[in-house]
């Protein structure tokens, strides 16, 4: 699984993302929402549900004897701290490595896909290789975004 | 293997490297209304699943007790995302009946709701089928023996409307004939309009009075 870490100006904190499909099941099933819903009209409950999803992977484990993990309230404040920087390294944590034609505005992404056949699979794995080999002008279409080796994480809990 | 997934198109999803095939039966369906709460007779949008059910949905339609909903999970991104949920969706239409012709226009929609009570007492009644008999068929498989056992109904039917037909106009006592079409109470189809033409022999009448219950 791949990683997504930052951090927020003024917080000293770093913070991982991983997207796990079983984490998102677990949030779902403690939170009752259905963060499917997160790829589509997403609310700030879904968002927030989504970053705990994403930081719990790594912002768990035990200290000083008791277990501990990242709660909804502490995805909610970071959240507070920088909405859109945060739900900006989301993005890249779910689409890392994936499918990120998918998210391509589709102005960037309609013309490539047409070019690459259609809009399955294969066509997708074709638009992306034609973009990843600079053959396409990208414009500002967000690709494989470089991400600074994760160095271990101590978070208080 | 299932009976059921020799008679369904076969789907098979691709989980960790093995192809897993996929079904649902009556026993799976329960387990997953047990599981998400989700009513698996009523019409299951699968567009709306939550990321919990999509695991869950796919492991009961594998129904490998070595694989759980986790192992499911650990093979679910972003990029095969829409691998396993075209393959739940093709289980799926594997899985339940073929889809009844439209209704007429205006027509309003059925309110027969149908309960897991209802199906499985109609499947012993009607069908007579034994409870783990039920349990690993498809709702398609079922469907399919309601409509052979719906055809032989609706011929009985035909040939006692016939019959009656037969007695009332040779009794002598008919002012005008009668037509068999007289006693039943419902629309002819083309198969029964061509049951309807067709002859009425002594077989076909003990055929259809053998189904009677019998005295002791």
């Amino acid at each position: 699984m791949q990683k997504v870490s930052f951090k927020l100006e003024g917080d000293p904190q770093e913070y991982i993302l991983i997207y796990d499909f079983n984490t998102v099941c677990d949030v779902e099933e403690k939170t009752g929402l259905n963060l499917m819903t997160y790829f589509g009209r997403r609310s700030a409950a879904i968002t927030r549900a989504m970053l705990l999803a994403l930081l719990l992977p790594n912002h768990h484990g035990i200290s000083g004897g008791k277990e501990w993990a990242v709660t909804l309230t502490e995805a909610g404040n970071l959240l507070t701290k920088d909405i859109a920087v945060v739900t900006g390294y989301m993005t890249q944590a779910i689409n890392l490595g994936d499918d990120w034609i998918l998210t391509v505005p589709r102005a960037v992404a309609d013309p490539i896909l047409a070019k690459a056949g259609g809009e399955d699979a294969k066509a997708q794995e074709m638009a992306i290789a034609l973009l990843e080999a600079g053959l396409e002008p990208p414009a500002s279409a967000p690709g494989p975004v470089a991400v600074p080796k994760p160095e271990p994480v101590a978070v208080a809990g | 293997m299932l009976l059921g997934a020799r008679l369904s198109p076969l789907v098979q999803l691709d989980v960790g490297g093995a192809l897993r095939p996929m079904l649902f039966t009556h026993r799976r369906l329960l387990l997953i209304e047990e599981l998400t709460g989700i009513n698996t007779l009523e019409r299951v949008d699968l567009g709306e699943l939550s990321a919990r059910s999509i695991a869950i949905f796919i492991t009961c339609a594998i129904g490998d007790e070595n694989i759980g909903s986790r192992d499911v999970g650990r093979h679910i991104n972003i990029r095969t995302i829409r691998q396993y949920r075209d393959a739940l969706a093709d289980a799926w239409k594997a899985s339940m009946p073929e889809p009844r012709p439209a209704r007429k226009k205006n027509e309003a929609p059925s309110k027969i709701s149908f309960s897991w009570l209802k199906a499985w007492a109609e499947a012993r009644a009607d069908l007579d089928l034994g409870d783990e008999e039920w349990l690993d068929m498809t709702p398609r498989q079922v469907d399919a023996l309601y409509r052979v056992r719906s055809r032989q109904r609706r011929r009985e039917n035909i040939l006692i409307g016939k019959l009656g037909a037969a007695i009332v106009n040779w009794s002598g006592r008919a002012k005008a004939p009668v037509t068999p079409e007289a006693f039943l109470g419902m629309d002819l189809s083309d198969e029964d309009q061509e049951a309807m033409d067709g002859p009425l022999t002594g077989e076909m009448i003990m055929a259809a009075l053998a189904g009677f219950p019998k005295s002791k």
